[in-house]
């Protein structure tokens, strides 16, 4: 064989054997320094201390059964407050015959989640299912045309949270890049208009936006109108949550090279087309980290709704703390409560973690 | 439209006294031009000298304040751009290719969204013109995993796609190594034998030569000399031109 073409056979990379490969692990990044092996060792004892300690009194000699007070260890957590009202937090005072449009409505939100995750999805069906859901949600929790209504004030607990924040986010994103989009545009009014708004809501807490709607809408209302106190919380944060979003959106359309749009341009695209099939694309792929914590926000702002009178899930935990029944048992409550905002955040962040991967997956 | 008609009669493009300001800056200074169908011309001149603001005028990425521009019979009075803009193709020096969209999808995404070509004919038209630019076998890459001149190339077949009048070019070889330069230019010639009409903006002085009808050399936003490439190159009347012509012709380089 001639020496020259002669070409030297693949090699597998060196495989070292697990034992090895832990050890070294440990070495290097447990005990790589004296100082470093110092915070290792102290950690390792303060783990050592309360992660026993904590999961005594959480689960080992927590209570689970019973039905009243005198059931609870008065060592250890008693989560006989939220099973025994298991129903109220999810529910809240929804009449127990027609629980099951909750669970519908709570399973439609769920599966525009599962549907995003399927990468080729007809992207019509899926826009299409977006927007029915938040109208779909509303009319099954509200009731109306065929279903029995059902009264504001009998919402309460998960229910709103999840109604608030998923309504909210499909309605915030589209507002947010028409904000952004008014507020990069070439007509001054509509740039004013968009400006204004932005800065306006932007300069002012949510918490005084939500006072406004509850008691200052009233106002401007001839009487005997009433505006439904639910709806007018899902507008403000609508409205509060796009302000935010928009300014997310415009920093993104700022940083697509201006040569995007007139590539688009001298191909003829109008102003629409060139935002929808070429700007807004790029710019939404960038800015789904950002975006998608505005959504956290918008999740954990849902219990800001409990200061005009909705009791979101917080304002049940609260008045469960304070019932005579269950008096002194706040910690477990407010335990579950972090836990269950904690799940439900933590869910979005690792989504958002999973879309970003897959665009960037997708681009090279 | 009426547009088609107009053609065959009269120039594609005419410009006349053309003055445009960016602020205070005067930097087109009373252009008067006309480009005949399947006239192939250059623009060259110095930087700053206003080549790509002129040649942007006429696909209306600028906007002019005085004189008239008239592109395929029609005068340009800011209605109607995007009708104007399909019959124009423009190649830009950066490619501006949309990275989020195959080569194939760059390609028919302009034909569906803006023509209202069905898919089936988009995909055909585009696999075509990708062939006539030696990039079929690259239909499904992103404009990201490709060189320089692959981008630069496919830049041309997605202007083509949209079958226009006149082709514009603004430095489409500038940004490009000079083993890529060529094959660009490669491109670019074929184009011209086909008959397109083009107006490039270019300092590659070799294409000049061979492919251009009329050399333009503008200075300081005007035009201040025009010929066929033949007497443009070897008796240019202006001492500017000259000068010009001593700097990128002496030293293989562009003028600064
Ligand atoms: N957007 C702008 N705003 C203000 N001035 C501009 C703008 N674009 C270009 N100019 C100025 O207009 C003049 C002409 O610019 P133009 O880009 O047309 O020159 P050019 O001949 O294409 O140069 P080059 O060879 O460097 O591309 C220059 O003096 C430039 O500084
Ligand atoms: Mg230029």
């Amino acid at each position: 064989m001639n020496e020259l073409t002669h070409i030297a056979p693949a090699r597998l990379p060196p495989q070292a054997t697990f034992a090895v490969r832990t050890s070294r692990w440990v070495r290097q990044s447990m005990f790589p320094s004296v100082g470093h092996s110092l915070l290792t060792l102290v950690v390792l004892a303060l783990l050592a201390w309360c992660i026993p300690k904590a999961l005594n009194w959480l689960v080992l000699d927590a209570t689970f059964v019973g039905s009243t007070r005198d059931a609870c260890n008065p060592h250890a957590a008693c989560w006989l407050p939220v099973i025994e009202r298991w129903n109220l937090f999810v529910y809240g005072f929804y009449p127990e015959a027609q629980r099951w449009r909750v669970n519908l409505a709570f399973l439609l939100a769920v599966g525009a989640f599962v549907l995003l995750f399927f990468k080729r999805l007809d992207r019509r069906a899926l826009l299409a299912y977006l927007v029915m859901l938040p109208l779909l949600m509303w009319w099954l929790l509200k009731g109306g045309a065929g279903l029995p209504g059902v009264s504001s004030t009998q919402f309460a607990g998960m229910t709103v949270t999840v109604m608030l924040g998923t309504i909210g986010m499909i309605f915030a994103l589209p507002l947010g890049i028409l904000l952004a989009l008014g507020r990069r545009s070439k007509k001054p009014v509509i740039r004013l208009l968009c400006v204004l708004y932005i800065e306006l809501v932007r300069s002012v807490p949510v918490i005084s936006l939500l006072f406004m709607a509850s008691l200052m809408i009233q106002l401007f209302l001839p009487p005997g109108v009433a505006f439904d106190i639910l709806l007018r919380v899902q507008v403000v944060l609508i409205l509060f949550t796009a302000a935010y979003m928009a300014e997310t959106v415009r920093g993104g359309l700022q940083s697509l090279p201006k040569g995007q749009y007139e590539a688009a341009q001298a191909l003829g695209f109008g102003y629409w087309k060139t935002m929808g099939h070429i700007i807004l694309p790029q710019v939404l792929r960038q800015t789904i980290p950002p975006l998608l914590t505005q959504f956290i926000g918008l999740f954990k702002e849902t219990t800001l709704v409990m200061v005009v009178g909705v009791l979101d899930i917080v304002g049940i935990a609260s008045s469960t703390a304070a019932s005579a029944e269950w008096a002194g048992h706040d910690h477990e409550i407010y335990i579950f409560l972090a836990l269950y905002f904690f799940i439900i955040c933590f869910a979005l962040s690792r989504y958002a973690r999973h879309l970003e991967n897959h665009l960037e997956h997708d681009r090279s | 439209m009426n547009i088609a008609n107009h053609t065959d009669v009269g120039p594609v493009v005419r410009i006349e006294n053309l003055n445009k300001w960016y602020g205070q800056t005067h930097v087109l200074r009373d252009i008067s031009l006309s480009v005949a169908p399947g006239e192939k011309l250059v623009i060259c001149g110095p930087s700053g000298s206003g080549k790509s603001t002129l040649i942007r005028c006429i696909n209306q990425l600028e906007q002019h304040q005085q004189g008239t521009i008239e592109v395929l019979g029609q005068a340009l009075d800011g209605k109607r751009l995007e009708q104007l803009r399909r019959q124009v193709g423009m190649c830009f020096q950066s490619f501006n290719l949309f990275p989020h969209l195959t080569v194939l999808k760059n390609c028919t995404l302009p034909q569906t969204a803006n023509l209202g070509v069905p898919v089936a004919e988009a995909i055909e038209r585009a696999l075509q013109l990708l062939d006539k630019v030696k990039m079929r076998d690259h239909a499904n890459k992103y404009p990201s995993q490709l060189s320089g001149g692959q981008q630069q190339r496919i830049a041309i077949a997605r202007a083509l796609c949209m079958q226009p009048r006149i082709m514009l070019f603004d430095e489409p070889t500038s940004a490009l190594d000079p083993e890529m330069i060529a094959e660009v230019l490669e491109v670019m010639t074929g184009l011209a034998e086909d008959g397109m009409t083009m107006i490039c903006v270019t300092h590659e002085m070799g294409f000049a030569r061979k492919v251009a009808d009329r050399v333009v050399f503008m200075d300081g936003g005007e035009i201040i000399e025009q010929a066929p490439p033949s007497e443009f190159f070897h008796s240019p009347q202006s001492p500017r031109t000259q000068r010009f012509l001593n700097q990128i012709l002496n030293h293989g380089a562009q003028p600064a």
